[in-house]
């Protein structure tokens, strides 16, 4: 079988409820779907119809009040302790609309982290990570650099080289463009596309038409419930 | 994973973490000095306490070795009084010679106490240098202005190295002591702040009541009050101040255990309308009672401090959680576990609170003898009064030594301060939802 036509996120019957200011809010309200591996997904929605809240069930950040959640074969609904932050470190990279890069530590040391935490020794991810950091545009002057001392852009694309540190599989990205101008926007959205290329999964939680016109599939959110799914073909298939 | 492969990742963990958290330390310099100076100071005083508390015990097992045989035998209501310069009429001479051949007594001496009122010396102690309440000859004075008198002390020239008002003992720094035939010869020896303040030296002359007396030696004891005496033959002291009998006799027992069979025998020499009769036990209780009472106290203060610590460590932490839950969060998200972030919170506190630990060591050296003074010195100089009447000087004189070992004690409680907070980031770190912490942000 083509490993390519595999689903590498199954999601049955999800169900996320939370209490909000004392009122019961269904972030996710019983959504199910397949997400097949090496393409970009945008999730696509108004703010509060629950695109985050997907995105972060799957990459474990929360968990789940009912359903599963299988990522490329772990059931992440099943998991606790250290074996979430295994998954984390192994199986997942994100990327954050305010980019949540350590303000205390340089580009450099934020990319060189998750390799530290994965026990990569150090001449070996300082390498990979100045590798990685020369792939999405930051320079060596730019790299010695704490966060405040970079353009959203440059912080946006230190995040991306930091979620691409232990080669996850899946990059999750929430609003990556949210916060830059369009043209900055344009060159993330290049970049993270371009991911796709490596046979990574990009799953781009958005409400961006921009975004969402290089996607190969869109989910559609409206209150917690998927409303449409599109999948366009194109030469990986 | 193998075993080996995991401790390698916890090795690397741990360089860098310990780094990291050093450079932490330094994002908020404010915070961290703060809570260093806090810190040192908890520690500090709580190992100041726990060494004067170490220091008084040390210091009440002294004297109750050295003063366990003592009785002491004054006119009528003299104890409690003005140093025994109250109470009744003197204790006739012949009745004093009677009391060495009680049996188990291995010695009387007997003294005449009186005040030196003339002109012809200042005393040493200055007015005002006593505090409200400080002790001085009546603790609990109202702290008006007014000089300390001279004491006169009488003793028989045959008693050796006799024992001044206060358990204050005479060393003698220059010149001698009387001979055995100068019981009625006009002679003295002065305490040094005495001759100090009155430029007095041997050879001097001095006229006590109308007789030029010759000052023949000059002592030191230690104490403030006892250097602001002067010592005559008994003779002499009583030709002079036109005295008869004695104010204060000291018999030794052979024997702790004979103690109370000699006082019974005093008593029926000297019966309780005439005389108190007080042992070394008496007195030792009564200053066990106010030596436990500080001990208390500097325990209680030892708690206190320990408990203060501990709050500015919880709270530091607490405080350094809330603001940097951010951290936490994308930590969590990048897959850091809970252990790698919890050790990243612990080391902070860990080197926080040795360094404030180090400073604090440094600090109850000073902080220690002052503390000491307050707790017990500071209310019982004086002689015969304050809270340890008769042996005001020897707990005031406490020496509280702190050894080098304070900065093992400081270092213990500083790893057990960062042990005891390091669970609370534990408890908070594996409840933080990363989700939840950069949703809010």
């Amino acid at each position: 079988m083509n490993r390519d036509n595999e689903a590498i996120v199954t999601v049955e019957a999800l169900v996320k409820h939370f209490k909000s200011g004392g009122t019961m809010v269904r972030a996710v309200d019983g959504v199910s779907f397949n997400l097949p591996r090496g393409r970009m997904i945008a999730i696509k929605g108004a703010s509060g119809s629950g695109k985050s809240t997907l995105l972060n069930l799957i990459g474990a950040l929360d968990r789940p009040t009912s359903g599963s959640i299988v990522v490329d074969g772990i059931d992440v609904s099943q998991i606790h302790g250290s074996k979430e932050a295994q998954y984390r470190l192994n199986k997942v990279g994100f990327v954050f609309q305010s980019y949540y890069l350590i303000p205390s530590m340089t580009a450099l040391e934020n990319v060189m982290l998750p390799m530290e935490l994965m026990g990569t020794k150090q001449d070996q991810r300082e390498a990979k990570a100045r590798e990685l950091l020369g792939r999405v545009g930051i320079d060596e002057s730019h790299q010695a650099r704490t966060p405040t001392r970079l353009s959203g852009g440059e912080q946006q694309r230190v995040a991306i080289a930091r979620a691409l540190a232990n080669d996850p599989p899946i990059i999750l990205a929430d609003e990556p463009t949210g916060n830059l101008d369009s043209k900055t926007g344009k060159r993330i959205v290049q970049l993270l596309y371009g991911l796709t290329q490596e046979g990574r999964t990009v799953i781009v939680a958005t409400h961006s038409t921009d975004i969402a016109a290089r996607a190969d599939m869109i989910l559609e959110m409206i209150d917690g419930k998927l409303t449409v799914t599109s999948v366009f073909e194109c030469a990986k298939t | 994973m193998g075993e080996i492969a995991k401790e390698s990742i916890r090795e690397v963990h741990g360089m860098n973490t310990v780094r990291r958290s050093i450079r932490n330390l330094f994002r908020s310099p404010l915070r961290t000095t703060l809570m260093v100076v806090l810190l040192a100071v908890s520690i500090g005083l709580a190992l100041a306490m726990a060494t004067v508390h170490g220091a008084t015990q040390n210091q009440l097992g002294n004297i109750g070795g050295e003063i366990g045989t003592e009785i002491t035998i004054r006119p009528a209501g003299s104890f409690g009084g003005m140093g025994g310069m109250g109470g009744g009429e003197p204790l006739a001479q012949e009745d004093v010679d009677t009391l060495i051949e009680i049996p188990h007594v291995v010695s009387v001496q007997g003294s005449v106490q009186t005040q030196y009122t003339g002109t012809s010396l200042q005393s040493a102690i200055e007015p005002g240098t006593l505090r409200p309440g400080g002790g001085a000859g009546g603790g609990g004075s109202t702290g008006m202005s007014f000089t300390m008198a001279i004491m006169v002390m009488g003793f028989d020239p045959a008693t050796e190295d006799p024992t001044l008002m206060g358990n204050a003992r005479m060393a003698t720094v220059e010149g001698r002591y009387f001979n055995i035939d100068e019981n009625d010869a006009d002679a003295m020896v002065v305490g040094q702040g005495l001759a100090d303040k009155n430029s007095l030296a041997v050879g001097s002359a001095v006229d006590i009541e109308g007789t030029s007396v010759e000052v023949i030696g000059i002592f030191d004891t230690g104490q403030v009050f006892g250097d602001n005496m002067l010592v005559m033959p008994i003779g002499t002291v009583e030709r002079l101040f036109d005295l008869e009998g004695v104010t204060s006799v000291t018999v030794v027992s052979d024997d702790v255990d004979n103690v109370d069979g000699v006082v019974d025998a005093i008593r029926e020499v000297f019966d309780e309308d005439t005389a108190d009769v007080v042992t070394a036990t008496d007195m030792y209780e009564r200053i066990n009672e106010s030596v436990a009472n500080a001990g208390s106290t500097s325990t209680m203060g030892m708690i206190v401090a320990f408990a203060i610590a501990a709050v500015v460590v919880l709270f530091s932490v607490a405080l350094m959680m809330r603001q940097r839950v951010k951290e936490i969060g994308i930590l969590k998200a990048i897959g850091a576990p809970n252990w790698h972030i919890g050790l990243r919170f612990s080391l902070e506190t860990l080197v926080i609170s040795l360094v404030a630990a180090v400073i604090g060591a440094f600090i109850t050296y000073p902080l220690a003898q002052k503390v000491g003074n307050m707790l017990v010195g500071g209310s019982s100089t004086g002689p015969g009064g304050g809270r340890f009447p008769g042996f005001g000087g020897t707990v005031a004189g406490i020496d509280v030594a702190v050894s080098p070992q304070v900065f093992l004690y400081a270092l213990a409680i500083a790893a057990g301060l960062a042990m005891v907070a390091s669970v609370f980031p534990s408890w908070f770190i594996a409840r933080v939802r990363p989700a939840e912490v950069l949703r809010n942000e």
